[in-house]
């Protein structure tokens, strides 16, 4: 096999091209601008011009603007700033550490799009390192490439022709690392991603939270296709989408030499698509039903040969089918199709039904057949893309949708080498040998002297969530001001928060700053350990209270000295009692040496 | 190629030249790649790459920089699909003229150097909507910014024109710069008399190389406008909002670019567009209907002679009368003050700071007495100057200074250069505030205001 990353992180710092805000959702849509794009002449990459120039007149973009994270240059109506100083010495930074080649001028070029998701159809993307690599548990992983580029627009949704961005995300700048094919296995991968996204953590400036991080995998087999899988967000299931990838090629490979072996050498059949919605006029199947009702029509296709093959287990979840219905959902706007290896009476067919779908489509008892209910038009073309896609054979070079089970579902063919020429409106910058210098001599901690530094203070499995943790920072920054036990405020950011999220406990109002003067408070004295958890609540219900109020809201200030001693006393000096009743407000270390007095 | 003389001395020797593969090493850095010309801006010291992956690079030149041409590899320039027009007799014919500009500026993605795309097959092959419109004649005359402009273009445009009409063209698009169209659109509205045909410049405000350009919804919506209505007059076709929805048609001498570089700068000054133009439904919408109309039985007559000695002088609170004494020494035959307000300059001396301003008059009343004819404006750009409200206005009326109404000062200019280049003297005086081409208007109403 052969699989490589490409790692896209948003940089905490304003926009790429101009002064706007770099942030999602953080403020309301203020207008909306429609649209058209064109397919530039020349701008052609394989695709018929025609057909190129008929898709994009068709289709309509809204643009949705806010007031904070937006400005005349999203909208292509203002010409881009200067590249963000700020940003790009973020990268400079990465790629040192990333033991790379700086280019001595960097220059910004525009990567033309057509699916409307730049308002000026090109992205905007420039090389600042080339030769770096990262040393790995299974040696050297080469990093070809380091662009700093601009974030696309954010879908939003499609309705009639109509797709619709916001532009707050549109120009946030992006750190792109890319890996060259050497990942040997699918933890090996995991291990990559897991590096590169520490490393980037440590520079202190790259964005956190959901959708910060993006990782593309490109996967192949032998005898199979380099496939594309787009937007992993969770690292955690890396391993299993290259696993499930690697599997899923592998099974598409096996299915292909067992049609080989039933058709003969050649994978030739025709694919007669014939409407069969009159064998369906009395139907009970509230399906069918209802594509008639609403002018619609039932057409079927016989699969010679494909008896069983459409069943075919590719990955755990996925059969050949399902990848069939993916490619007639994405190219040709149906629900998905129905085939004779999937028990029909879940679609209400019934055995009669389907035995006279058999006679008018002729099928002998090896072959298969594939339905479809929709508007005519649709359902005759997804029958035409799963002809297509039955007849290609092995695996098709493509780009496909990572989905949130650690699978993968087809997006759009991989697309051709992309259009890029000079964007002439922003100079190039000039990176000079002592620019580099001081980049150089203050480079921040590496992930191993990280490591190193946390293994002194915490234990191995809490040093090791730390390292991986996008806390890291706010974790080195208590204990670096505070003078509080580390392995307190590890247990409180990585397992206190997380066991809170599964009760259900909203912690994503937990802001950092309340975080921090938690433990400010906490070595302060103001209350004891067992306490945190009620503050934590707390704070998630009423995230605007500081934390010494909530500490008196909830009647959980620590007591000790004096006080404690009445409770002792007042306890018959038990302390089994004693802790029962305020375990949330002594300290047992205290209360054990008052007793043993 | 624009670089250092080291680099292009090299090049030399190696017989490298802009598109050659090469190698280039810096230490143990290796950089493959073809040789990208250098653009105007960076270090010209820094040779440009374009790797495989398509992107360039800059590398610095210096003695340890090793620079080989890689043998055998050569990149051919990129082939424009373009289709050869059909002529139908049904369609009108429309004359597109070209004169430079974003409109027609088209790339070369290997170099990335722009170079003009203007024959009408170019331009149809690149917005095959518009063989649908009408038949397309094309002709580039200069391919210039529009700043660069002078006199001189107005009036080789205006002649092209003509011959495209004795010709038989039923309409003209002229392409061009959008920095100074509107000066364009007023010389050629004075110039072209008894126009016959509409004549619409059209430019755009992004580049024709990306798919978000306004340029193919400007010349659709234009070649569309000519093709099918009854308009005959000198305007400007541009977006009319920041969406692709609709273009507006705006007259030639009421017309100016109010945005550095929004679709929608050309705007209506003192008065509304002509019409609207819906890009869905292709809807023309007429908002006022004094235009002339089309008849071919008219007989343009061009009159594009000029004045050179004309000037145009924005004034501004402490401005120095060395400003004014320029056009009384140069000889000036006319010159266009861009006033404040209703139609002022600095001219009362009332205190020991105002001494320039009593300057300012003496000029200006020399000025006149020198035969220069002297035209009031208003930067406020809308409305109308009137001189008989304020003390400063009278003073400047009573030099002999003429009102120039609800001109723009851009328009007034232009009219003055060409009044003083086609009538003797007292009879252009005597135009300077008439309406030849729809730059003067006899009211203003509130509809007029920042459309």
């Amino acid at each position: 096999m052969k699989c490589g990353i490409e790692i896209h992180q948003r940089l905490e710092t304003h926009k790429l091209f101009c002064n706007c805000k770099s942030s999602v959702g953080a403020d309301n849509k203020s207008s909306s601008i429609t649209r058209k794009q064109r397919a530039v002449a020349g701008e052609l990459g394989g695709i018929d011009p025609a057909a190129l120039h008929e898709f994009m007149r068709k289709r309509t973009f809204e643009y949705q603007t806010f007031p904070e994270s937006s400005c005349l240059v999203e909208i292509d109506e203002e010409p881009p700033h200067e590249l963000n100083a700020e940003a790009l010495a973020t990268v400079l930074q990465v790629c040192l550490m990333l033991n790379a080649r700086i280019v001595d001028e960097v220059h910004v070029m525009r990567k033309t799009v057509i699916d409307g998701s730049n308002t000026s159809g090109f992205q905007r993307t420039a090389i600042v390192g080339t030769s770096g690599y990262l040393e790995t548990s299974a040696g050297r992983v080469e990093i070809p490439t380091i662009c700093v580029e601009e974030e696309s627009s954010g879908i939003v949704g499609e309705e009639s022709g109509k797709i619709m961005y916001r532009l707050d995300r549109l120009g946030i700048p992006l750190i792109e690392i890319a890996t060259s094919p050497s990942i040997v296995s699918p933890e090996h991968a995991k291990e990559v991603a897991e590096k590169i996204g520490m490393l980037l953590r440590a520079t202190g400036k790259v964005q956190r939270g959901i959708g910060t991080i993006r990782q593309d995998l490109n996967v192949s087999v032998d005898g199979g296709a380099r496939v594309e899988l787009k937007g992993v967000q969770e690292l955690a299931l890396i391993s299993k989408y290259v696993h499930n990838e690697i599997e899923r090629q592998k099974k598409l490979i096996e299915i292909n030499q067992e049609l080989k072996k039933r058709f003969g050498e050649k994978l030739e059949f025709s694919g007669e698509i014939r409407d069969v919605s009159v064998l369906f006029k009395n139907t009970q199947s509230k399906m069918l039903k209802g594509a008639l009702d609403s002018k619609g029509a039932i057409f079927a296709m016989k699969l010679p040969n494909f008896l069983g093959l459409l069943g075919r287990e590719l990955y755990e979840n996925r059969r050949f089918g399902t990848e069939l219905s993916d490619y007639a959902k994405s190219i040709a706007g149906v629900r998905g199709i129905m085939h004779s290896d999937e028990n029909l009476e879940k679609y209400g067919i019934t055995s009669e039904e389907k035995e006279k779908l058999k006679v008018e489509l002729k099928v002998s008892p090896s072959d298969a057949f594939v339905v479809v209910a929709a508007e005519a038009e649709r359902a005759k073309k997804a029958l035409q893309v799963v002809y297509e896609r039955a007849k290609f054979g092995t695996v098709p070079k493509e780009t496909r949708k990572a989905l949130p089970d650690g699978g993968s579902a087809y997006m759009r063919p991989l697309p051709g080498s992309a259009r890029m020429y000079p964007e002439t409106d922003i100079p190039p910058v000039r990176v000079t040998a002592r620019v580099l210098e001081a980049f150089r001599k203050n480079l921040p901690e590496s992930p191993e002297q990280k490591k190193k530094k946390l293994e002194g203070v915490l234990n191995e499995e809490l040093s090791r969530k730390i390292m991986a943790s996008r806390s890291l920072l706010l974790f080195e920054k208590i204990i670096g001001r505070l003078k509080v036990d580390p392995s307190i405020v590890a247990v409180t950011l990585e397992e206190t928060l997380v066991s809170l999220k599964r009760e259900g406990v909203q912690i994503e109002n937990i802001k950092e700053e309340k975080l921090y003067s938690l433990f400010e408070c906490y070595a302060r004295g103001l209350f004891v350990k067992a306490a945190i958890p009620e503050i934590l609540k707390f704070i998630a219900k009423m995230p605007a209270v500081e934390v010494e109020s909530a500490i008196k809201e909830l009647n959980i200030g620590k007591i000790s000295g004096k006080e404690l001693k009445k409770i002792a006393d007042e306890e018959k000096k038990d302390m089994k009692g004693i802790m029962a009743k305020y375990r949330l407000r002594v300290d047992a270390g205290e209360v054990a040496k008052l007793l043993n007095k | 190629m624009a670089y250092s003389k080291e680099i292009e001395e090299l090049l030399k020797k190696l017989k490298i030249k802009v598109g050659d593969s090469i190698k280039v090493a810096r230490g143990s850095t290796v950089y493959e790649g073809l040789l990208m010309p250098r653009i105007e801006a960076g270090d010209v010291n820094c040779l440009v790459v374009k790797l495989d992956s398509g992107y360039n690079v800059g590398i610095e030149f210096s003695r340890e920089t090793k620079v080989e041409k890689q043998k055998g590899k050569k990149v051919e320039e990129e082939k424009f699909a373009v289709k050869k027009l059909e002529i139908d007799p049904k369609k009108p014919t429309i004359a597109v003229l070209a004169t430079g500009g974003t409109i027609v500026s088209r790339v070369d993605y290997k170099t990335g150097g722009a170079f003009p795309a203007f024959s009408a097959d170019d331009l149809a092959s690149a917005i095959p909507e518009l063989a649908g419109i009408a038949n397309l004649r094309g002709k580039l005359i200069r391919n210039m910014l529009s700043e660069d402009m002078v006199f001189e273009h107005y009036s080789l445009i205006a002649r092209e024109i003509e011959k495209e009409i004795k010709k038989g063209a039923d309409g003209i698009i002229v392409l061009h710069g959008t920095d100074t169209m509107h000066f364009t659109s007023a010389a050629l509205s004075f110039m072209l008399r008894e126009l016959p045909v509409p004549v619409i410049l059209v430019g755009a405000q992004r580049s024709s190389d990306r798919g978000s350009s306004d340029a193919a919804m400007n010349l659709i919506c234009a070649t569309h406008f000519i093709a099918n209505s009854d308009f005959a007059e000198v305007a400007v076709c541009m977006h009319g909002s920041e969406s692709d929805d609709y273009c507006v048609v705006l007259p030639g001498t009421k017309v100016r670019k109010m945005h550095t570089s929004r679709r929608d700068a050309f705007r209506a000054i003192n008065t509304l567009p002509w019409a609207r133009i819906d890009y869905a439904s292709r809807k023309i919408e007429f908002l006022r209907s004094s235009y002339a109309k089309k008849d071919k039985k008219k007989k343009l007559k061009v009159l594009d002679k000029t004045e050179k000695k004309v000037g145009l002088l924005k004034t501004y609170p402490g401005i120095d009368s060395a400003m004014f004494e320029f056009f009384l020494k140069e000889n000036y035959k006319g010159l266009v003050i861009e006033g404040t307000g209703l139609g002022h300059a600095p001219v009362t001396e009332l205190d020991e700071f105002t001494k320039e301003n009593a300057r300012n008059l003496a000029i200006l009343r020399k000025l006149v007495e020198k035969g220069c004819v002297v035209v009031m404006t208003s930067q406020c750009v809308y409305g109308r100057v009137n001189m008989n409200v304020y003390a400063n206005g009278r003073e400047i009326l009573r030099a002999g200074v003429i009102s120039g109404e609800d001109m723009l000062p851009e328009v007034a200019y232009l009219k003055l250069k060409w009044l003083l280049g086609n009538y003797a003297g007292e009879k252009a005086k005597e135009m300077v505030s008439q309406n030849i081409a729809g730059e003067i208007s006899e009211k203003r109403e509130s509809s007029g205001f920042l459309v």
